[in-house]
């Protein structure tokens, strides 16, 4: 139906689907029962709500979602493997992961 | 600063591929950021009018809902909501006359917006006079009247909306091109927002 928040005329389009959704509860509670329209009712705006989520989502967009994972970008040099405790310092060169226990010192009993 | 530079440096056509400008974001443009914001904000505070209807009516009172001796002008309400609805349709014949450059149907669509909100706030003002309880006599009057008087004071927000398009409209500020009836349009969104407050207001209310 479109983004209601960019254009009128998609906004417009959502109210004519609130029209229709609550002229088949005003018929549900006339025909049956108020308990029913109700339900109906809670039915219908949670499947607005899960359309808004979704919506939302989509154009927000994920956090991580365009950026590219570690490891992806080809050349191999970020590739890293549990068999070789290095890392990079801000200047590139490389350095010895520490240590659970500092040299010299005794490890908490 | 260096992805900027060079985006710079390939001219004002390149893609900036550089982080977004400072308080902006590069996934969503600020102004429909601004207008998702407002419309949530809106959104949670009639849900918990809705909330405290609705605890009331099933948790509180479930069996005298509403309470003795109240009858609701149903029908009064009901020709309140073709009123409000109308003007939906007429507000968006406004917008669809100014984009094919007809000023006469802007005007004529946005004064009947105008006319037929005020003739809603005006039978509604009308409806809490005769309707025979205040929001002091008991939890009924007080949730009827602010859950209805929360969506009259949207109402009325709306008209001040209106009365500020409609002025524009008279003095030739609108075109056909959307940059130039963005002064209709966000009212028009602003308005079928509270169109669609009213119809879940009025099936809760009045017919469930």
């Amino acid at each position: 139906m479109g983004n209601p928040l960019k254009s009128e005329g998609a906004a417009f389009r959502w109210l004519i689907a609130f029209i229709s959704g609550a002229v088949l509860v005003i018929l549900v509670a006339l025909l049956m029962s108020s308990v029913a329209a109700a339900l109906l009712g809670f039915i219908l705006l949670a499947m607005v709500a899960v359309f808004i989520v979704k919506g939302m989502a989509h154009m927000l967009g994920s956090p991580d979602g365009d950026e590219d994972p570690v490891g992806s970008a080809g050349d191999g040099q970020d590739e890293r493997s549990d068999e070789s405790p290095t890392s990079l310092d801000s200047s590139g060169q490389a350095q010895e992961e520490p240590s659970e226990v500092e040299p010299g010192t005794l490890p908490d009993s | 600063m260096e992805s900027a530079s060079i985006a710079v440096g390939h001219g004002a056509a390149a893609e900036h591929h550089g982080p977004p400008e400072f308080h902006r974001s590069a996934r969503i443009d600020q102004t429909v950021l601004g207008i998702l914001l407002f419309i949530l904000s809106e959104i949670m505070l009639f849900a918990a009018f809705f909330a405290a209807y609705f605890f009331l009516r099933v948790v509180v009172s479930p069996n005298t809902w509403p309470p003795t001796g109240i009858e609701l002008p149903v029908l009064i309400a009901g020709i309140n909501t073709v009123v409000l609805v109308s003007s939906s349709f007429t507000i968006h014949y406004a917008l669809e006359a100014i984009k094919h450059n007809n000023h006469r149907g802007l005007k004529l669509g946005l004064g009947l917006t105008w006319l037929l909100g005020a003739a809603f706030l005006f039978i509604q003002i009308n409806e809490y006079v005769h309707i025979g309880f205040t929001p002091r006599d008991g939890a009924f009057g007080t949730i009827f009247f602010s859950l209805t008087g929360l969506h009259g004071a949207h109402v009325f927000i709306g008209l001040l909306l209106l009365t500020f398009a409609n002025i524009r409209a008279w003095r030739g500020h609108f075109g056909p091109e959307q940059k130039n009836h963005l002064g209709v349009e966000v009212p028009g969104i602003y308005w079928h927002f509270v169109d669609i407050m009213w119809i879940v207001v009025f099936v809760t209310i009045y017919i469930i």
